[in-house]
């Protein structure tokens, strides 16, 4: 989170990155491992790297790369710092052309493969996207943890199949008409967006955290093929037990968090085309505690925290996954999973 | 939402315009999102390819554009 606001703010990096190269930002967890063309891509590129064949104190392969569409690196890092980022990209384009200049371009394969059965593309095209926003919300003066960190804001995703999507709506489409919203969706909202993740990622809720929690949406008007909704509702979420709240350090025994929240949302639905027009909803209440990196340490007490949600674009940058095992997240079988 | 509200309020309905407000991302907090990011390893070669630029790839252990 700390590198959005810092590398890349910077005026020259996003200059660079946008003009001199073909930009990609991705989750290279699964591609240390992954058992397909696309895993064997990265670790080729990754192994010439920064932490090549590295495996203490983690066999992490994160960082900045540069290389070309065949896999030879140009340059790579693992920085926050503007200035080193920016001397990464400037050795990486001189060694670009130095390479241009003696070869053309090699023909590059990236057709269909054959995809690590692990890891199946759960990108719902024809369903809800929803991108998720989380920032504190102001404290009164006095308050027993003074805000240090204001600037915090952090994003998710939320994504829903087209027959999820269609959960929201009640059964009549006319005013008046209301719908409890059914355990998938509110568990999904519940456990997995409804989090204090403001100042880093936090493990989600399990079934048992999710102390209380009932949505309903009601048709407020028809408007042709647009159906305007209401969402309301209220989740608490609560967890007790021992665990750190420093990274890689000690659990602490007798610790609490939660998220005591209501929700409103403002919903357009358009039969027309079987997908939300208009998707703004809001969650506010009090978070309190810490887990091991979502850096709350020294701001245990309950204070407010906001967190909304709105359509996401087709865009590929919100195409990003939800944080989340997504097996789980869809709340699929174990028998249907591959081993 | 230039004041604290007192304990609680923050649920009130009235509050729902100033919350979606005050949490949004203002402009000046999106600029590394102006970076026109693909988010697909395999497709951004293909694109390179094709465009006959480098790669100039973000890896976190987590999604760099998502919660981190």
């Amino acid at each position: 989170m700390a590198a959005r606001a810092a590398a890349f703010a910077d005026p020259e990096v996003i200059k660079l990155a946008s003009s001199q190269f073909l930009p990609l930002a991705e989750n290279c967890s699964p591609l240390q491992t992954q058992k397909d063309a696309k895993g064997e891509f990265f670790r080729l590129v990754a192994e010439q790297g920064h932490y090549a064949g590295r495996t203490v104190p983690s066999a992490t392969r994160q960082g900045q790369y540069a290389f070309t569409a065949d896999g030879t690196l140009l340059s790579s890092i693992n920085t926050r710092d503007a200035d080193k980022m920016l001397g990464m990209m400037r050795q990486a384009l001189e060694r670009w052309h130095e390479l241009r200049a003696e070869t053309a371009a090699s023909r590059v394969e990236a057709g269909a493969y054959e995809r690590d059965p692990r890891y199946p593309d759960f990108y719902p095209a024809d369903g809800l996207v929803l991108k998720q926003s989380l920032r504190d919300l102001p404290r009164p003066e006095g308050h027993a943890s003074p805000q240090v960190r204001p600037e915090a804001i952090n994003f998710d995703y939320a994504w829903f199949t087209k027959d999820e999507a269609r959960d929201f709506l009640p059964e009549r489409l006319e005013a008046g008409a209301t719908r409890e919203l059914p355990r998938r969706i509110v568990r999904r909202l519940a456990r997995w967006h409804l989090l204090d993740s403001v100042r880093g990622e936090t493990p989600p809720w399990r079934d048992e955290h999710v102390k209380s929690a009932h949505l309903s949406t009601e048709v407020t008007a028809v408007d042709g093929d647009k159906i305007h909704l209401l969402l309301t509702g209220a989740v608490r979420n609560e967890q007790e037990g021992s665990w750190a709240i420093r990274p890689f350090r000690e659990k602490i025994e007798g610790m609490s968090r939660g998220y005591d929240c209501r929700l409103r949302g403002e919903l357009t639905y358009d039969t027309a085309t079987e997908r939300f027009a208009r998707f703004d909803l809001a969650a506010a209440g009090d978070r309190w505690g810490g887990t091991e990196h979502n850096n709350r340490q020294e701001d245990l007490p309950s204070s407010p925290m906001g967190i909304v949600f709105q359509l996401a674009s087709d865009a590929p940058a919100d195409r990003t996954p939800p944080h989340a095992n997504l097996w789980d997240y869809f709340d699929i079988p174990p028998d249907q999973r591959p081993k | 939402m230039a004041d604290a509200r007192p304990a609680g309020s923050y649920r009130d309905e009235g509050a729902f315009a100033e919350i979606l407000a005050f949490v949004l991302p203002k402009a000046e907090e999106m600029s590394w999102a102006s970076i026109p990011w693909q988010t697909d390893l395999w497709e951004a070669r293909r694109i390179a390819a094709e465009q006959d630029k480098p790669i100039f790839a973000w890896m976190m252990n987590g999604a760099p554009l998502g919660c981190v």
